[in-house]
């Protein structure tokens, strides 16, 4: 089975053209080129633009921008650098500008939980540390409600989080995407969980020692 | 017993099921003993489904696409939060190709929404100007016809009171209003 897959692979590598390829081709004017490497990394530039934005036309939209962005750029793409990381590069300073645009204000958080994420909220503050553990792991609003506290940071707070933990790039990745020198990456990193962390803190109820 | 900061240490280690039976029974009793790391916890609760997830494939494909660790240069894309920055001819081609491509099958910049803009405004003017035209137009009618006793009016009023639909009705001061009879 792995054997067929793997002929598959190198079968597709030998009949269809490379990324590299492709640039050449748009570069001496063939529209159906640029088509084709649109296709091809629509779905990982779309994931990107998710990682910042839950709404689907937001997210079509700044894809679409990512690739007429990638368009106008063409001539000045250098083929050392893989084709799916340039364009990784471009959504996310995207995503970026959009953030700064559009900052949430922090006291729109509470009153924006569903029922679920409510309902998971008061699990957080009733359940025992093992209890919640077990709970996180099966529980979606789990997950959404996180975002929605990120989603009260400042953009460049939410940007390194998003880039570190939804993506799982290094800082030395961070700092080539948004140029930036590591040691401010890793500052502004620190920052962000901080800030995070305090805006959780604001939903947990302070509770009594308990007498063991 | 452990302390504060070492309990906040194994905290991500306890989320991800990683720590050993005494550490997690030490911090365990640290957490009920003791308010503020309790609260920290739920906090870091909170967080954690963000910070401390892990995602395989993502990262795979991550690490795939900087493989060759050259700094990327998108400077020359002029990124600095102006989406309408970029060369509009090679931006409507894009768009284009995009639509054609079916990529995206309103790959369009919205050229339409200025337009439909324009007529919604030109509309709300019209309909201004009309209300403001018949508001302010002279009445049909002046006020001395207005005045003087039409035939309508005069039959209307010379009906008496007790002709109701050509039957005699009682007239009002004979009903009685007392309730009890």
């Amino acid at each position: 089975m792995r054997g067929v897959l793997a002929f598959k692979r190198f079968a597709r590598s030998v009949s269809e053209p490379s990324d590299q390829d492709l640039v050449a081709q748009a570069l001496a004017g063939d529209s159906a080129a640029f088509a084709e490497l649109a296709t091809r990394h629509r779905s990982r530039v779309e994931r990107i633009c998710q990682r910042f934005f839950s709404d689907a036309e937001q997210v079509r939209d700044l894809a679409q921008e990512t690739f007429i962005h990638a368009y106008g750029g063409l001539k000045g793409y250098r083929a050392e650098i893989p084709f799916g990381a340039w364009l990784r590069a471009i959504a996310t300073n995207l995503c970026y500008d959009e953030l700064r645009r559009r900052r949430r204000r922090p006291e729109e958080l509470v009153a924006d939980f569903s029922a679920a994420e409510s309902n998971w909220l008061g699990l957080v503050n009733t359940a025992t540390p093992e209890e919640l553990v077990e709970a996180a792991q099966e529980r979606q609003e789990a997950k959404t409600l996180a975002d929605k506290l990120l989603a009260t940071l400042k953009p460049e707070d939410r940007l390194v989080l998003t880039l570190q933990n939804g993506e799982d790039m290094s800082v030395s990745e961070i700092a080539d995407i948004v140029g930036w020198s590591e040691a401010k990456v890793k500052i502004r990193a620190f920052r962000a969980r901080q800030a995070l962390r305090r805006q959780a803190a604001r939903l947990v109820r302070p509770r009594k020692a308990e007498s063991s | 017993m452990m302390n504060c900061f070492e309990a906040r240490q194994d905290f991500v280690g306890f989320w991800q099921s990683a720590l050993g039976d005494e550490r997690r029974r030490n911090l365990l009793a640290h957490l009920k003993g003791c308010p503020k790391c309790d609260r920290a916890f739920r906090a870091f609760a909170l967080t954690a489904p963000m910070l401390h997830a892990g995602n395989g494939a993502t990262a795979e494909s991550a690490r795939g696409a900087t493989s060759a660790g050259s700094r990327l240069d998108v400077s020359h894309l002029e990124l600095s939060g102006k989406l309408e920055g970029t060369r509009s001819a090679d931006a409507h081609r894009a768009a284009e190709i995009l639509r054609r491509a079916s990529v995206y099958r309103l790959a369009d910049r919205r050229p339409s929404h200025r337009l439909r803009d324009a007529a919604a405004g030109f509309s709300a003017m019209a309909a201004a100007a009309l209300l403001l035209y018949f508001s302010l137009a002279t009445p049909s009618q002046s006020f001395d016809d207005l005045m003087a006793p039409s035939d309508s009016i005069s039959e209307t009023a010379s009906q008496s009171d007790t002709n109701f639909l050509g039957q005699q009705t009682a007239p009002i001061s004979t009903v009685s209003y007392d309730i009890a009879g």
